[in-house]
């Protein structure tokens, strides 16, 4: 199977098999930043869209001198900050559509309501803090991956990181273990 | 290890972010500070709830419909340098066309004026040789009625003698 870099290399020969390739196997991670960042289904689309479009445009100049994934990262985080610096999304909170059936009326409840609690702290914190959250939580990468998506340092991503987990700890206080 | 050192670096503990020394020096303060191991704890209960969010699955025929813009802008770009070539291709043939047309116009009327320039040269020296044998037939007194310059002009005292002199001698004038 070939790798995330050498199917870039291909798209930028205009092959566009290799880029639906990219698309299937990047677009939960693209989808799911946007979302969790954006809190809107609709704009997150709109943004995972256009960071695969932005990714075919640059196909071309594409060097693998970094990991595909932080490269996309990076798109998908850029235009996000963008996206929330031109316009102010807005926030839905949709539910999710199936819950595990094997809990109770009232266990989904609580579920629910611990989901939206969520996505309004997250929605609440300014937008570096709650990026450098997503990326640590919602896409499990480390320190430096981070500092390179975002173009920060290792330190600033430790410190945006605590910044915002101690606001989210205020915020969701209700749901915490005492 | 102070406490306050070990809640700056908690969060990078918790993350494994730190070096092997420092985890462990971290976790012995850890073992022996029930204060900062509840902090821990409470960091740990967030993260718990982060991370068990529920969560929403790509929306249906995302990466169909990202394809299908895809090729379409790719066809769209194709076209437009399709568009752009034939555009060159067709000013390219307009100029050749547009500049042989102007050659062509340019020697059609070089020509003209040459055969104009080259008939009325030659027409004028018909007309020229043609005087010339008559001039040399004809006296030029006579062709321009300049005989009045001539010895005895018609009407003169001088023809009249000459005129009534050949009549009575039978000489011929």
């Amino acid at each position: 199977m070939p790798s995330d870099e050498e199917l870039m290399l291909a798209v930028g020969k205009g092959d566009l098999n290799a880029f639906g390739e990219i698309v299937f196997r990047h677009q939960h991670s693209a989808w799911n930043i946007a979302y969790r960042f954006l809190g809107n289904e609709t704009d997150a689309e709109d943004v995972a869209q256009e960071a695969f479009f932005k990714l075919l445009d640059a196909a071309e100049h594409y060097r693998p001198t970094a990991l595909f994934r932080t490269y996309l990262h990076c798109i998908v985080t850029r235009l996000c900050l963008d996206w929330v610096a031109k316009k102010q999304p807005l926030y839905t909170s949709k539910l999710p559509e199936a819950l595990d059936p094997g809990h109770t009326a009232s266990e989904k409840l609580i579920f629910v309501e611990r989901d939206l609690a969520v996505r309004k702290a997250l929605y609440k914190l300014p937008p570096n803090q709650r990026m450098a959250i997503v990326l640590k939580y919602y896409e499990g990468i480390g320190y430096r991956e981070i500092a390179a998506t975002m173009e920060v340092t290792e330190k600033a991503v430790e410190r945006l990181l605590a910044r915002g987990r101690a606001s989210l700890e205020e915020y969701l206080r209700n749901f915490l273990e005492k | 290890m102070h406490c306050e050192h070990v809640r700056k670096k908690l969060n990078a503990y918790m993350d494994v972010e730190l070096s092997e020394a420092t985890m462990e020096k971290i976790k012995i303060h850890l073992d022996n500070c029930q204060d900062c191991s509840g902090a821990l704890t409470r960091l740990q209960s967030l993260i718990n709830v982060l991370e068990e969010v529920s969560t929403l699955e790509v929306p249906k025929d995302f990466a169909n419909r990202v394809l299908a813009h895809a090729y379409e802008r790719s066809k769209g770009a194709q076209s437009m340098q399709r568009k752009h070539v034939s555009v060159y291709r067709w000013w390219s043939l307009k100029l050749f066309t547009a500049q042989t047309a102007a050659a062509a116009a340019v020697l059609v009327i070089g020509l003209a004026i040459g055969g104009v320039m080259g008939w009325d040269t030659w027409h004028n020296q018909g007309i020229q040789s043609v005087g010339k044998s008559q001039m040399e037939q004809v006296e030029p007194t006579a062709i321009y009625n300049l005989d009045y310059l001539t010895d005895a002009p018609k009407g003169s005292l001088a023809d009249t003698y000459l005129t009534l002199a050949s009549a009575t001698n039978g000489w011929e004038q």
